[in-house]
């Protein structure tokens, strides 16, 4: 099923277009257009204009609602009444006419600014617009409440907002359960690492890690003067300089607390 | 956060002012960030200055790292012989030398200043250069670009072969 569409011709492009436009005039620090499309949008789009209860009927379909498949249809039914109320000749007429003005002030093509909903937009102006076969305009109708209901879909997928009480029942949960078998240099480490992961480039933990792996080194390299460890302990400092050549990840974390439990073990039992 | 510190030198000279992107741990540990490429950090109990990559190590990073504890070893506040890597992922470390007359951390951290200034020229051209790269690919001339046509590109069947269909029609057929 292919129909034609003129982006030039459907109101609601326009107004994303030069919604996208300002935005960008925006960024941009750009006053002179920014102004120019302000003015625009106010002249065009200003309440009461033919354009405006155009767009709001757009809205109504395109806008993502929490309502039942059939609310939905009532919808669509009751935005094509009001569509067909409006004038086709004067909201052409209007079109015209703001095409006129967006070619003569604004300098850069707006048009080519990328708009996501462009395809959501261009059926639904099909929809109205389209003088079509029954059979055509009921797979369109059909297609249009897709839309309305894949927003609703969407919609649902956001994920649900944890609290502050279970974040500190977390908390609370994780001291109980690790109090005594973690050491005080294990729980600093996991500490600076829960913590790195709101920092920007972690450096809290890098400098933390860089010291910390020092010690671990210095005590394992104790062991090395003792015969009965000496080809142990150099594997296990082959281990503690592999650290060295990967960013810092997970793993590398369960392998420093696992360095720090036998730093421990090894300063506890005097060597 | 911009820090300001302000050092003298000697009681008979006047103090000097400078601001750095700066924070500073409650082990008393200055953290710079205002250079591109690697973050210094000056640890005062340790006595040292350690530099880690802001990103990925790469030739650059190390370059950076090694200009400045060049520049810190020609102005003779660390001892040369102690740069090395550091224990962990893209670091380098030195030893700050002690000094009986000079506060040493205080002419560390002035040095690190005036680092971060001759490399400031460098850096502002790197960020030129990297803004201009992201602005040619979003936002191309005309001459480098084409009209944006959703109906042409992102019609769910391109082109007019189905890729599932067989290579060779029917000859792929077996027959006695």
């Amino acid at each position: 099923m292919k129909f034609k569409h003129n982006k030039k011709r459907n109101t609601a492009l326009l107004y994303e277009y030069l919604v996208k436009e300002l935005t960008r005039c925006v960024l941009k620090e750009d006053i002179v257009n920014k102004q120019k499309i302000v003015n625009i949008l106010k002249e065009f789009f200003s309440k009461n204009s033919i354009l405006a209860r155009e767009l709001e009927i757009y809205k109504s379909v395109v806008e993502p609602t929490e309502l039942p498949i059939k609310m939905a249809e009532k919808i669509l039914n009751e935005s094509k009444k009001q569509f067909d109320k409006l004038s086709r000749d004067e909201i052409f007429k209007e079109q015209t006419r703001l095409l006129k003005e967006i070619s003569s002030s604004v300098e850069s093509d707006i048009f080519s600014n990328f708009v996501p909903q462009y395809k959501s937009l261009a059926t639904i102006y099909q929809l109205f617009n389209l003088d079509a076969s029954p059979k055509k305009k009921v797979l369109l109708e059909e297609k249009v409440l897709s839309i309305m209901i894949d927003h609703q879909e969407g919609k649902k997928l956001e994920l649900p907002v944890q609290n502050n009480l279970v974040f500190k029942r977390f908390i609370e949960g994780f001291n109980k359960q690790y109090e005594k078998l973690l050491l005080s240099e294990q729980k600093e480490l996991l500490n600076k690492y829960i913590v790195s992961s709101f920092e920007e480039n972690s450096l809290e933990l890098k400098v933390y890690l860089n010291e910390e792996l020092g010690r671990i080194k210095n005590i394992l390299g104790s062991l090395n003067d003792d015969e009965k460890f000496k080809g142990k302990a150099s594997k296990v400092l082959a281990s503690v300089s592999q650290i060295k050549e990967s960013k810092i990840n997970a793993d590398s974390i369960k392998k420093i607390l696992l360095l720090q439990q036998l730093a421990g073990e090894i300063e506890a039992n005097g060597n | 956060m911009a820090i300001k510190f302000t050092i003298k030198e000697r009681e008979d000279k006047p103090s000097i002012s400078f601001t750095l992107n700066a924070r500073r741990t409650l082990d008393d540990s200055v953290m710079i960030f205002d250079h591109n490429e690697i973050d210094i950090v000056l640890i005062p109990n340790k006595n040292k200055v350690v530099a880690f990559a802001k990103d990925e190590l790469n030739e650059e990073i190390y370059e950076a790292q090694d200009r400045l504890f060049m520049f810190l070893r020609d102005k003779g506040v660390i001892d040369f012989q102690s740069v090395q890597g550091g224990n962990i992922y893209s670091s380098m470390e030195a030893t700050i030398l002690e000094s009986k007359e000079f506060n040493s951390y205080d002419m560390t951290l002035l040095m690190i200043s005036k680092f971060i200034d001759e490399e400031r020229p460098l850096m502002e051209f790197e960020e030129a250069w990297n803004d201009e790269q992201e602005k040619e690919l979003t936002d191309p001339n005309p001459e480098d670009s084409t009209e944006f046509d959703p109906e042409k590109y992102h019609n769910a069947k391109q082109g007019s072969i189905p890729p599932s269909g067989q290579a060779y029609g029917i000859s792929s057929i077996y027959r006695i």
